[in-house]
């Protein structure tokens, strides 16, 4: 049996609209008959992914999410910077001969087709819409699916494209063979990927993540009003940006975690060092970062309030009953915390020990800390 | 011309829990005439404002767009305003909420104009009472919105509207005594602007007949 490390968090949000519906709406999902606000797995792994202590942590371990790798090739084939570079968006030096367009674009699309299959650019029936060339030539470069890209293999790609500058022909088949099963990131070994078109370099995800979600009650505001000030302006990129000052209702979130120790151990190749790091630095995020979104329109940065950590080689289990029957009252957090203790006591007490051991931290009573759930997540373990 | 602004009012806290508010709005008639003493300090004047009252958990929400400054004679809301001025193109999408009172004009013999709900008008033609009435409200209410919309600048997919919610309000004016009947149709789904310019106006001035009891107001927003 695998061990497990399972974290369970009350955070506290103020107003705000952590996470959008496709209209543009906060999430929301119906839990014991009532609405509550929702935050996706997604989106707090993104959030996590991309957080300082994140990349601190991790330099050099992490890879890239993204559909546009092609562009970026495209990029850094067409000025002859590395494609490090060229990601970062830093301004350097050419470090070989570039290249001339027609042939960036077809070799770009080449190594971009074997992540993924290539978008088919739109063309323009609407002839007041003059299609941007350059637009089109994008999208062109563009994959239908993100892909999750480790430093293995963005090394291996700038590598390539060392080699087809200098020698200025065509990639050979076993130049795109690009795709690393071995030395993967830090990122893909826990939260997975999975590659539809090689699914021989999938990874299952050592990291499962629930969606958060309130433990009361919402009522979500009709968002027509907030609207107006995304209609207001017409900036192609800024869908998500303009939604502005909604009172979307605050909320106080049940977040669960649960990390299969040996199966992130496994993804790493058996570098146990780093995956102590990469259980730390997880629980650390998942303490202190939340979702961007629309971070400067409410700042609506929360440190988790309660945590409680357990581990052991049960099977594990959230404890979101808990919160069937949403929170009442004028506190919230002391009713959540109670509610969760009492289901955790309730559930050992029918199931026997649920986990090895566990410990807590209450940012509201000032009790615990989270260097000692930390030390508890990467203690010696059986 | 002046700008448009786009409001959202709310009663006042503890405003809901006076019961003679409750007295004062009990038929659109009332309604009408609460939402007049928000827009207008009592001189007769044009209505420059259309609207669109919810409930929301119990208590009145009322949407609005108006040229008007809001006066609130009775000071029990809560007034929220947007500069309301859409940047829209033609072919862009819309995400859409729409309480129209969906009437076709007939005249009789004698040339006088009559209107006509066209669920009612669709029944009778088909000599029937039988209860079919989910699927008339969304193909008669599809057809008007649509033939609307051609005038007003969008066009709706059949695929992407939903029509639901048919009701008829009556009341009398309370001094002519006049009785009045009202049937509103709410439509949700997605549109396609398909002239700006028009479709400003009928965002600010709304689409359909009864404006000045609740209907007509677009509320969208991009998707």
């Amino acid at each position: 049996m695998s061990e497990f490390i399972q974290l369970h968090m009350l955070v506290s949000y103020p107003p705000s609209n952590l996470n959008r519906d496709d209209l543009g709406k906060p999430k929301t999902a119906r839990m014991g008959g009532a609405q509550r606000l929702r935050v996706s797995s997604q989106s707090l792994k993104r959030a996590w992914r991309e957080s300082e202590i994140f990349q601190e942590a991790f330099d050099g371990h992490l890879g890239i999410r993204t559909k546009e790798m092609g562009w970026q090739v495209y990029r850094a084939l067409k000025s002859g910077q590395g494609l490090a570079d060229v990601l970062a968006e830093n301004e350097s030096a050419p470090v070989r001969p570039a290249i001339e367009e027609k042939k960036a674009v077809a070799w770009a699309q080449q190594i971009a087709g074997r992540f993924g299959k290539l978008k088919k650019p739109k063309d323009s029936k609407d002839d007041d819409e003059k299609v941007d060339p350059e637009k089109q030539k994008k999208e062109s470069l563009c994959v239908e699916q993100m892909v999750h890209f480790s430093p293995a293999e963005i090394a291996a790609i700038d590598d390539l494209l060392g080699r087809l500058a200098e020698g200025g022909k065509k990639p050979e088949e076993k130049d795109l063979e690009l795709l690393r099963a071995e030395r993967t990131g830090v990122d893909i070994a826990m939260f997975g990927r999975m590659l539809a078109a090689s699914p021989a370099f999938n990874c299952d995800a050592a990291v499962q993540v629930a969606h958060a979600i309130t433990v009361h009650k919402v009522a979500v505001e009709d968002d027509y009003f907030t609207a107006v000030d995304d209609l207001n302006h017409r900036d192609e990129d800024s869908g998500a940006g303009h939604v502005g000052q909604a009172e979307f209702a605050a909320g106080l979130f049940y977040a669960y975690l649960c990390v299969n120790r040996d199966l992130l151990a496994e993804n790493l190749d058996g570098d146990e060092e780093l995956t102590d790091r990469g259980v730390e630095a997880l629980v650390e995020a998942a303490a202190k970062v939340g979702p961007k979104g629309k971070q400067n329109s409410f700042a609506s940065r929360a440190y988790a309030s309660y945590i409680l950590a357990e581990r052991g080689s049960e099977q594990p289990r959230s404890l979101s009953v808990a919160f069937l029957k949403p929170v009442e009252g004028d506190d919230y957090l002391t009713a959540a915390v109670d509610e969760l203790r009492t289901t955790r006591q309730n559930m050992e007490k029918v199931y026997g020990a649920c986990a090895d051991g566990c410990v807590e931290m209450n940012a509201a009573t000032g009790e615990g800390s989270l260097d000692e759930v930390l030390a508890f997540v990467t203690g010696d373990h059986a | 011309m002046s700008g448009h602004t786009f409001y959202r009012i709310h009663l006042k806290d503890g405003a809901g829990q006076d019961p003679a508010f409750w007295r004062r709005v009990r038929n659109p008639y009332q309604v009408h005439k609460m939402v007049w003493r928000i827009f207008s300090d009592g001189s007769h004047k044009d209505r420059d404002f259309i609207y669109r009252l919810e409930m929301q958990e119990h208590t009145p929400v009322i949407y609005a767009v108006s040229t008007a400054d809001r006066v609130d004679l009775d000071g029990i809301w809560r007034v929220d305003a947007k500069d309301y001025h859409p940047a829209l193109r033609r072919g862009d999408r819309l995400g859409f909420n729409l309480r129209a009172n969906p009437v076709r004009t007939k005249r009789d013999e004698e040339g006088r104009q009559h209107r006509h709900d066209v669920v009612m008008d669709a029944k009778y033609a088909m000599e029937t009472r039988d209860n079919i009435e989910v699927d008339l409200v969304q193909q008669e209410g599809f057809a008007w919105l649509a033939s609307r919309g051609e005038r007003l600048g969008f066009s709706v997919e059949e695929g992407a509207v939903r029509v639901d919610g048919y009701r008829q309000h009556r009341f009398r004016k309370p001094r002519s005594g006049r009785r009045v009947t009202i049937s509103t149709i709410d439509f949700t789904g997605a549109l396609t602007v398909t002239d700006p310019d028009l479709f400003k106006e009928a965002l600010y001035t709304g689409v359909g007949p009864a404006k000045s009891f609740g209907c007509g107001l677009l509320l969208v927003r991009r998707v």
